[in-house]
């Protein structure tokens, strides 16, 4: 057919080589683990360089690593930031001497690519050695806008990159544990400063800095330091006491994964690895040694604390099923009247038929039982509308007595309660009283408390509360 | 070959007709449509006569010295034709076809076109938009030719608007995707020589097979019997996104037998592209075949162009000031060869079937289904718990040296801490990235894998630290439409069509590389981070909680959206003496459903559907427009255009987190379109052309984007709803003729596309929390997102310069050679906004819930920071000069042809102008102030695409 030189040429013009699809096979194993041969020489050790390198003058300062020739130092990395409390920095040991030295670098999550374990080698020329907080660190100089001071900063990444040699694949068999009790520690120098340490057979005393005795909701390892604008971010210490009664403290930053777990109770005892940290922020102050833990793994022996029971109220009334309960409303004046109302709670107003008439009305609880309680406070809901804003504290009060048995209250004593929160008074808005304290010398039996409602001719207003509670 | 027997035939023929002497007349005719051609100059350059064919194609030249001559055919867009005639003392008839110009500039127009394509969208919230440039490139129109050819590399879009609103079709079946409305360019990658036969439709205007849209409409014709016969090969060699092309076309043309087939296959290869890392691998085949007999005909189509080619990065400024604007971040070296993290695998197989039936004389049917399965992905880097891998980053960067201490680079000598930054450190930095050192600049391939390695020795059943994923967007279509014509009369054309359309887009992850590590452990990560003792809410498939995931394996996300279209419209159009007017009402059926395959922990924690089918959403929208054409006389018209029309919000952007959950974005509802143009074409001898004002106003649409926002330590996907905007401005194209063979052609644009108001934003964690607090809420009914104002009005639309202009000499000599100088100037174009920097917080301030339930008051921009941090951006404007040389040789008595083209861009090597980006989305405040103040210092400046310096394209095809 007159098609073939055509069909023809066309294949003869198809003189295209197609390219296959790149693949990229792995960069071999053997290539990136640097072996002993190919690793870098360490020309001093840890513990040489923070000798040589260290200014020892001030508690924030900063000196170069400027010597002639390259100055490498070797270590095992004995730190991890996977729980998120150890954040930009690292802590490397000496493989003998288990000497430490922390390095900053400016990138989370280092230890995806510096894990735990690994010995790594630093050629140091060129970053700075320095106390942060009189604490010695490799870093590179920076300055503090918030304090106006030259400090040891972060080696940013690819910088750091650069100058780092991984050498083999990680061991964390082979990291030095160094036991130590709670005497040794709190006696050490700066030596210690950076090492990993066990203290065997301790617990968590349940205070916290300073030996302040912490409330059951800070029970766990570091609350939010939120104070209203932004988080401050100081690390939270946690006591830890030895048998004998010696004290250390573990800090932990409220970013760390394990913030908000509950620390062990107080009858847990078990043994905590730590990084030993020193913090010292001015020459006056007097420094303390921190131990920083890496994870939750590092509490060993230990169980995890028990959340706390919740206290049962001693009391509790709603006013939303209808009736006042164990209440009796007692009207002094006025013929208006406390009721219960489903939807409002207890309520009463002085204010029928188009006009307010004049009332004094009590409300007024069942004898209860405080004596059980170190202390105990009375907290309900409560919306106060449609009267005058000036009576409102003076109209709408509480009280307590311990001789009321019945009949009109102004027989017994009272004394007043003062109710911790008020509504504004201008809208059918509840707000929650808060916590209103019971006088101590009313924790006993046979006590009473009571609600006082006045009004005038010329105004009223209508008090409503709920969900009442004594705890 | 035919053509030659059909002018052999008439002049023979008019060797019968009686004595008039000196006369030389004839039709030009479209060598693959048939059609006549108008406005074609015809000369006899020997007697210095020149004429025009008319709309009929018809020509007559008069007092033509008798003897030997040469006539020439030329027009804008076709290859020029010359022949030698010997004139005699009758009218000798001369009727040719002339081929519509060889695809050269098409294929930049593609280049430039496929820079940008969907990848882009997972990126920050980046918008991508993309040219028309490579649809109307084979219009008539002066306008319409220029912008495609000449303002694509600066990613121009006609009137401003979205890629949505040019409808395309292929065979009169519409072809843009049903989830974001795009056109899919790679699909047809390279085959422009076989997809070259199209019809544009400007503007409004009617365009005979649909409804048409608001930018005018492109129809692919693929019927085998409309290609001319004959074969055409082609080599091109190019310096731009890939250096080699060839394609090879085979066309049968209409045979005796009623067949006729037509075959194409197509390859562009590069392995290193303009820009650093990039590389470039497609394969184009297409095979088109049609039986007519009689009244019916029957088309059978398919193609497919699979396509693996790898992207570049937008990057700010310091990092192109450091290695110049052909930069990519994506790319680094593995064992001493480029490796791009970012490859794009797509392939589009088609098929496409059409049934026509030519009823009678004035009427006739046609039957078109269509069914495509386009499989796209792209991969892209992902790291867990470990530093971030990119080289770019912006803590390694120099500047960070001074934007950490909050100065704004070196510039910024009267900060008070000018003089605390440590510029030893800045400056060994800096050198490290202008001396090239790749192991910074570039991705560091040998570190991943050995992070891996590493992990391996020490946790080997945990989770890699980097893996390459592969994110898939696939789409499966299939369409089938009628379109019914009829001629009622001679004054009343009219049209009548239905389609439907069913797609299911499918949108998942797989592992590509696993880079040396064990396995994936598929959570997501941060919300580990934030919830680290919650197993629910880090799970993305809480069917398989946990799961170790290798190469191939489908992990993090997968839904699929289901989407079913239907249309109706009709039309009239009447023709009387003076004046045209058509009228089309269409009605539009769209509904779509969400299909989760994954139970995600971040949507069950908050009560929220994340796997089955979700809520099925349907909108049905009417569509309006008119047309009316005033043909004042011989060369005036005045065409006057309106529309009315309610769209569907596109499936894509109608979700506020479609990988996690089933919930769309609030207020969803139908835009509202009103638009209108007034265009006056005219056509004289010696000049033609078209000035058109157009505006065009939208109301109630939607958009969509996420990103980290520093402020509450989490990822939010941010929506914007209520978004007006208007595009107006005025369009010029004029052709003109000079002496000599030369002419000029002009097009211009000057636009104002703007947003008109203010858009509800709405911002709301991707991990369900409660943005405030970053807890997971307890009361699930109250709603978590933050609702606030978006301050958008004035800013612009970023769909390309609004200002845009050319001129273009051409030359053409009778020797068949042809060359061009176009020299044009861009401007008014603006960088794409992100919305996070206008939000009410950010712009006026106001009182927020801090973590403890409080009120906390939150300060807005001061001046200095709304100039720096809170504006959008206007690009720097700037000239390209472009030109081109060409000629076109004939072997064998015109029975070959030889092309050579060569298109030299960028001459003046302009390396200044941008032609896209974003703005970042993050935004940083002092958490120690008191009003939480926003700093003022630029950490996360702008990201830039830059347009290439000189570039060119030679192209050699031979057709026999």
């Amino acid at each position: 057919m007159k098609y073939n030189k055509y069909t023809w040429a066309l294949l003869a013009t198809l003189g295209f080589t197609m390219a296959g699809c790149a693949k990229f096979d792995p960069i071999p194993a053997d290539q990136l683990i640097v072996g002993n041969d190919a690793a870098w020489t360490e020309t001093m050790s840890i513990a040489d360089f923070k000798q040589t390198f260290d200014r020892k003058d001030s508690v924030f300062s900063i000196n170069y690593i400027d010597t002639e020739s390259e100055v490498i130092i070797k270590g095992r990395i004995t730190s991890t930031d996977v729980a998120g409390n150890i954040y930009k920095y690292m802590v490397i040991q000496d493989t003998q001497t288990g000497e430490a030295l922390k390095i900053s670098v400016d990138a989370g999550s280092l230890s995806g690519t510096l894990p735990l374990g690994q010995v790594i080698a630093i050629k140091c020329k060129g970053l700075i050695l320095g106390r942060y907080a009189d604490m010695v660190q490799l870093g590179v100089e920076t300055f503090n806008t918030n304090y106006s001071r030259v400090e040891p900063g972060r080696i940013p990444y690819p910088y750091f990159d650069a100058r780092v040699q991984l050498i083999g694949i990680p061991d964390t068999s082979a990291i030095i544990l160094q036991e130590i009790t709670i005497p040794e520690l709190l006696a050490c120098d700066s030596t210690m400063y950076g090492r990993l340490v066990k203290i065997k057979d301790v617990h968590f005393t349940g205070l916290g800095d300073g030996g302040e005795r912490l409330s059951d909701a800070d029970k766990i390892f570091a609350p939010s330091t939120f104070n209203g604008t932004y988080n401050v971010g100081y690390p939270q210490a946690r006591q830890i006491a030895d048998a004998d009664g010696n004290v250390a403290y573990i800090s932990s930053s409220e970013y760390a994964r394990f913030a908000d777990i509950r620390i062990p109770d107080e009858d847990q005892w078990g043994d905590v690895v730590a990084l030993v940290s020193w913090y010292k922020n001015s020459p006056t102050t007097e420094g303390e040694i921190q131990l920083t833990i890496r994870t939750l793994n590092d509490l060993e022996g230990f169980e995890t604390g028990s959340a706390p029971t919740p206290t049962p109220a001693i009391f509790s009334e709603t006013f939303l099923n209808g009736t006042l309960g164990e209440f009796t409303a007692y009207s002094v004046t006025g013929t208006q009247t406390w009721r219960a109302d489903n939807q409002y709670g207890a309520t009463i107003s002085g204010y029928q038929n188009g006009s307010s008439h004049a009332n004094e009305d009590w409300l007024i609880s069942p004898a209860i039982d405080l004596s059980s309680c170190e202390k105990a406070a009375i907290s309900f809901e409560h919306a106060i509308n449609k009267g005058d804003v000036a009576n409102l504290k003076t109209n709408h009060t509480l009280w307590i007595s311990d001789n009321y048995t019945e009949g009109d209250p102004n027989n017994a004593d009272w004394t007043q309660v003062t109710i911790a929160t008020y509504p504004d008074g201008t809208s059918w808005n509840y707000v929650s009283s808060g916590q209103c304290s019971i006088p101590s010398q009313y924790l006993k039996a046979g006590v009473r408390f009571a609600f006082k409602y006045l009004c005038s001719d010329t105004e009223s207003a209508t008090w409503e509360m709920k969900n009442l509670t004594v705890k | 070959m035919k053509r030659f027997f059909w002018t052999t035939i008439l002049l023979s023929f008019a060797a019968c007709l009686p004595a008039v002497a000196g006369i030389v007349q004839g039709i030009v005719v479209d060598n693959e449509t048939k059609t006549p051609i108008a406005d074609v100059q015809v000369s006899i350059p020997g007697d210095e006569k020149t004429v025009k064919t008319g709309s009929d194609g018809q020509f007559e030249l008069r007092d033509v010295t008798e003897g030997k001559t040469t006539i020439t055919f030329s027009k804008n867009g076709f290859e020029p034709q010359a022949f030698n005639i010997t004139v005699v003392s009758t009218p000798l008839v001369i009727n040719t076809e002339m081929q519509r110009k060889v695809v050269i500039d098409d294929m930049s127009a593609e280049d430039n076109a496929l820079l940008f394509d969907e990848a882009l969208l997972e990126d920050e919230g980046a918008i991508a938009s993309q040219s028309v440039a490579y649809l109307t490139s084979s219009s008539d129109d002066p306008y319409l030719s220029t912008s495609s050819y000449t303002f694509s590399p600066m990613r121009f879009s006609l009137r401003g608007y979205d890629q949505r609103d040019h409808a395309t079709s292929i065979n009169g079946i519409d072809f843009t995707d049903s989830e974001r409305g795009r056109f899919n360019y790679s699909g047809i990658g390279g085959l422009n020589n076989a997809t070259r036969n199209k019809d544009v439709i400007n503007g409004l205007d009617m365009t005979g097979y649909s409804f048409g849209s608001l930018t005018g409409a492109t129809n692919i014709n693929t019927y085998a019997a409309e290609y001319a016969a004959g074969a055409h090969v082609g080599l091109s060699y190019t310096n731009r996104s890939y250096m080699l092309r060839g394609q090879a076309t085979y066309a049968t043309g209409i045979m005796d037998n009623g067949w006729a087939f037509t075959g194409s296959i197509a390859y562009r290869w590069a392995d290193k592209g303009r820009n650093e890392g990039t590389s470039y691998n497609s394969f184009g085949y297409f095979f088109a075949a049609q039986k007519i007999f009689g009244d019916h005909s029957i088309a059978i189509t398919t193609w497919g162009a699979p396509t693996e080619r790898g992207q570049s990065s937008a990057s700010t400024q310091e990092v192109y000031d450091y290695r110049g604007i052909y930069y990519n971040s994506y790319w680094g070296y593995q064992d001493g060869k480029v490796r791009n993290s970012r490859i794009v695998q797509s392939y589009d197989p088609t098929v496409v079937v059409n049934y026509d039936w030519k009823i009678n004389d004035r009427s006739n049917l046609k039957i078109g289904a269509a069914y495509h399965y386009n499989k796209y992905s792209n991969s892209a880097l992902a790291f867990y718990n470990a530093p971030d891998p990119r080289p770019d980053y912006y803590r390694n960067l120099p500047s960070f040296q001074y934007t950490n201490l909050n100065v704004n680079g070196p510039e910024d000598t009267d900060n008070p801490f000018y003089n605390d930054v440590n510029t030893d450190l800045y400056n060994a930095l800096r050198n490290e990235w202008i001396n090239n050192n790749t192991d910074i600049t570039q991705i560091n391939w040998a570190a991943l894998y050995q992070a891996n390695y590493l992990n391996n020795a020490a946790d080997p059943d945990g989770s890699a630290h980097y893996i390459l994923e592969r994110r898939h967007n696939d789409l499966m279509e299939s369409a089938l439409n009628a379109l019914y014509t009829n001629q009622i009369n001679d004054k009343l054309l009219l049209h009548a069509g239905l389609s439907g359309k069913y797609g299911k887009g499918m949108h998942y992850k797989t592992v590509d590389d696993l880079l040396g590590g064990n396995q994936w452990i598929d959570i997501d990560q941060f919300a580990e981070r934030d919830f680290s003792t919650n197993t629910t809410i880090i799970q993305n498939d809480l069917d398989n909680p946990n799961r170790a995931v290798h190469e191939g394996d489908v992990f993090g996300y997968n839904y699929n959206l289901h989407i079913v279209k239907a249309s109706a419209f009709i039309d009239n159009f009447w023709n009387t003496r003076y004046l045209d007017i058509y009228y089309a009402l269409a009605l539009n059926y769209t509904q779509f459903q969400r299909e989760g395959l994954m139970r995600n922990g971040r949507a069950e924690v908050i009560g929220e559907q994340s796997k089955g089918f979700g809520k099925l959403t349907y909108f049905l929208d009417p569509a309006f427009k008119v047309g009316l054409t005033w043909k004042a006389d011989a060369h005036n018209r005045v065409v006057v255009n309106g529309l009315i029309e309610s769209r569907a919000p596109l499936p894509s952007y109608s979700y506020v987190a479609p990988r996690v959950k089933d919930r769309q974005l609030p207020g969803l509802t139908s835009e509202k379109v009103l638009s209108y143009d007034i265009n006056w074409m005219f056509n004289y001898s010696r000049i033609q052309g078209r000035l058109t004002l157009f505006q065009t106003h939208m109301q109630d649409g939607t958009e969509s984007t996420g990103y980290y926002n520093d402020e509450f330590h989490t990822f939010v996907n941010h929506t914007l709803s209520g978004v007006d905007r208007v595009f107006r401005g005025v369009e010029l194209g004029l052709d003109i003729d000079l002496i000599y063979g030369f002419s000029l052609q002009l097009a211009g644009t000057y636009g104002d596309y703007r947003y008109t108001d203010n858009a509800i934003g709405v911002m709301s964690a991707e991990n369900g929390c409660n943005v405030f607090t970053g807890e997971i809420p307890t009361d699930l009914t109250e709603s978590t997102d933050v609702i606030e104002t978006v301050y958008t009005k004035d800013l612009m639309v970023s769909n390309g310069p609004q200002l845009a202009v050319s001129a273009t000499l051409s030359y053409f000599h009778p020797k068949m050679w042809f060359a061009d100088v176009t020299l044009s100037y861009f401007d008014k174009n603006y960088l794409d906004f992100s919305p996070s920097r206008f939000t009410k917080m950010n712009v006026k301030g106001g009182y927020y819930p801090n973590k403890d339930g409080q009120m906390q008051y939150y300060a807005g921009y001061t001046e200095e920071q709304k100039a720096l941090l809170g504006t959008q951006e206007r690009l720097k404007g700037g000239f390209l000069l472009d030109a081109s040389v060409g000629k076109v040789i004939y072997f064998n008595n015109r029975k070959q042809q030889l092309n050579i083209n060569l298109s030299l861009n960028n001459l003046l090597n302009n390396t200044d102008l941008v032609t896209g980006g974003y703005q970042q989305a993050r935004l940083s405040r002092n958490t120690r102030s008191a009003v939480k103040a926003i700093q003022t210092v630029d950490k996360f400046p702008n990201r830039y695409y830059y347009a290439w310096g000189f570039n060119m394209f030679l192209n050699v095809a031979l057709k026999f």
